[in-house]
C-alpha cells in the first residue's frame, strides 16, 4: 500500500472519530500515519494507537508519545458514543448482527472491535451495552506481498499467525493473484466475507484490488458461505478469513471433497499450536489444505510448511500426541 | 382588483392550514413506514432519507450526522421548509432519535411517534376545516365591503 493511500485509509478511520480527536489525527504526519495499524478508544482513558506494532499514545498536542505521562489525550465516555454512533452511520439497527458478534464493519475494509458489557436473551448474546472501548481497525492493501506464496496455492492453504500479523492483507493479496493469475493459474474465487475485510464491498462493487475472477459473498457466515458459493457460483478457490469453528473446518472440508480449494486463515500463537487446537487440527489433519504459511510478526517474510511434513515432524517429536 | 385581492387573502392564509396538514400526513406516513423499511432494507437511516422524496419529502436528503446531532438545527431546518414551529419540535425529537437501538426499539420509537404525528395530524384536519372556511368567509366579505364602500 502506497503511503498516500495508507493516508488517505487513515483519514478515513477518523472520520468516525469526534471533532477534536478528528483534528489530531489528521495532522500526524504521514511517516507515522502510514504505519497506524490501530486506534484504540478506551473511556477514562488515554487515547492508543497501534504503531508498527507498537502500543502508543498520543498527547493532547497532539504528538506521539511512548510513555504514560501527563498530558496525554484521555478518552471521555461522550466521545465513544459519538464515535460508535457515527460507525453505525446513526443507524444501530442496521449493525445489531455485526454488534451482537462484537465488531462493526467499516468502510475501506476497516473494521471496529467492540469492548462492552453483553446482553444474553435465551442463552446467546442478543445485544451488547455499555461500549467501554473500540478498536479501530485500519485496512492494509500491500500489492503483492503474497507473491512468495505463488506456490502454494493449489491443493489449498492456510494462512497462520498471531492477531494483528498481517493474515487478512495477505488473503486478500492471494485472492487477487490467484483470481488475476499472477504466477499461478487463474482460478475463479469465491470469496466468504463474513466481516466485509476481505474485498471491502462498497454498495456492490468492492473497494479492494480482488482480482478479475472473484465472486463476494458478503455479511454470511462463513460455514452457509461455503456452502452457497459451492451450490452457485461454482468456485475453483473458496477463500475465507478466521477459522473459527468445527463446521466452518467442515464445509472447507467439503470444499476440498467437492475439488475446490481452501484459502483460509487461523489465529494461532506458534505452527505447533496448528496441530493443538481443535479447529485447525480438524482443517489440517482433513486434507483441506495442502500447505500453511506462518507469519511471526507484522512485515516478516511468511514460513511455509508443507501439512503432511508438519505433520510427521510433530508426530515424530510428540509422540503421546493425539492425532486421532 | 382591490376586491379580488382582499379576497385572496383568506386563501392563501387558509392555505398555511392545509399546507400543515399535508405536512403532518407525510411525516406519519414516513413514521408508519420507517421501522419496516428498515427492517426489510437494512439500509442506513441516511439512504432511507434519501429515497424519502417520493413519499414528498424532499428536504429529509438535507439531513446529515451533525444536523441529527443538533435538534435546534434540525427543528431549524424544518421550519425553514414550511414545518410549523410547535411540529418541527416533535419532528426534531423523532428524527434526532431515529437509528438509536435495534429493530425492535426502531419498531417502538416510530410508533410512538406516528402515534403524536396521527394526533397532530387529526387536529391540523379540525384547524384546517375550521380556520380555511373562516378566512374565505371574513375575506370574502371584506371584498364585499371594500366593493360597497367603493361604489
Amino acid at each position: 500500500m502506497t503511503s498516500d493511500k495508507k493516508h488517505e485509509a487513515v483519514a478515513a478511520a477518523a472520520d468516525y472519530l469526534p471533532q477534536k480527536l478528528r483534528e489530531l489525527i489528521k495532522k500526524l504526519p504521514g511517516n507515522i500515519c502510514k504505519n497506524i495499524t490501530e486506534i484504540r478508544l478506551r473511556a477514562g482513558r488515554p487515547l492508543g494507537l497501534t504503531l508498527s506494532g507498537e502500543n502508543v499514545f498520543l498527547s493532547e498536542k497532539g504528538s506521539i508519545c511512548y510513555l504514560l505521562q501527563h498530558g496525554l489525550y484521555t478518552v471521555d465516555e461522550a466521545e465513544l458514543k459519538e464515535t460508535f454512533s457515527n460507525m453505525c452511520e446513526h443507524s444501530v439497527y442496521a449493525f445489531s448482527e455485526h454488534i451482537k458478534h462484537g465488531y462493526i464493519p467499516l468502510k475501506n475494509g476497516c473494521r471496529a472491535g467492540l469492548a462492552a458489557s453483553a446482553v444474553y436473551e435465551n442463552g446467546k448474546i442478543s445485544n451488547f451495552c455499555s461500549i467501554s472501548s473500540i478498536n479501530l481497525r485500519i485496512a492494509a492493501e500491500h500489492i503483492g506481498s503474497a507473491e512468495p506464496l505463488c506456490g502454494c496455492f493449489v491443493g489449498g492453504l492456510l494462512i497462520a499467525g498471531p492477531p494483528a500479523v498481517g493474515k487478512t492483507t495477505l488473503l486478500r493479496d492471494s485472492v487477487r493473484l490467484i483470481s488475476d493469475g499472477i504466477g499461478t493459474a487463474r482460478r475463479r474465487v469465491a470469496v466468504i466475507d463474513t466481516r466485509g475485510e476481505i474485498a471491502a464491498v462498497c454498495g456492490s462493487t468492492p473497494t479492494a484490488d480482488i482480482g478479475a475472477l472473484t465472486d463476494v459473498i458478503s455479511g454470511c457466515e462463513k460455514e452457509v458461505g461455503i456452502e452457497l458459493a459451492l451450490r452457485t457460483l461454482a468456485p475453483q478457490v473458496i477463500a475465507f478469513d478466521e477459522i473459527g469453528t468445527v463446521g466452518e473446518a467442515k464445509a472447507a472440508t467439503n470444499g476440498t471433497l467437492a475439488g475446490t480449494d481452501t484459502l483460509c486463515t487461523a489465529h494461532v500463537g506458534s505452527a505447533e499450536e496448528l496441530l493443538t487446537r481443535p479447529i485447525s487440527k480438524k482443517l489440517v489433519l482433513s486434507g483441506a489444505v495442502k500447505h500453511i504459511a506462518f507469519i511471526k510478526a507484522l512485515g516478516s517474510v511468511p514460513e511455509i510448511f508443507e501439512t503432511s511434513a508438519l505433520i510427521a515432524d510433530l508426530k515424530s517429536r510428540k509422540e503421546c500426541f493425539n492425532f486421532a | 382588483m382591490l376586491c379580488t385581492a382582499v379576497s385572496l387573502f383568506g386563501y392563501v392564509f387558509g392555505e398555511r392550514y392545509r399546507f400543515r396538514k399535508s405536512c403532518l400526513s407525510k411525516l406519519s406516513s414516513f413514521a408508519k413506514g420507517c421501522a419496516e423499511t428498515m427492517r426489510c432494507s437494512g439500509a442506513d437511516i441516511f439512504k432511507i432519507f434519501k429515497s424519502s422524496s417520493d413519499i414528498g419529502l424532499p428536504f429529509l436528503a438535507e439531513l446529515d450526522r451533525d444536523t441529527l446531532k443538533d435538534k435546534a438545527k434540525l427543528a431549524k431546518l424544518f421550519i425553514s421548509h414550511g414545518v410549523w414551529p410547535d411540529d418541527a419540535k416533535i419532528a426534531a425529537d423523532f428524527f434526532g432519535k431515529l437509528g438509536d437501538g435495534d429493530i425492535e426499539a426502531q419498531k417502538v420509537h416510530c410508533g410512538y411517534y406516528f402515534g403524536q404525528f396521527e394526533e397532530l395530524k387529526a387536529k391540523a384536519a379540525k384547524d384546517c376545516a375550521e380556520k380555511v372556511k373562516l378566512y374565505c368567509s371574513l375575506s370574502v366579505l371584506c371584498s364585499i365591503g371594500i366593493f360597497i364602500i367603493l361604489i
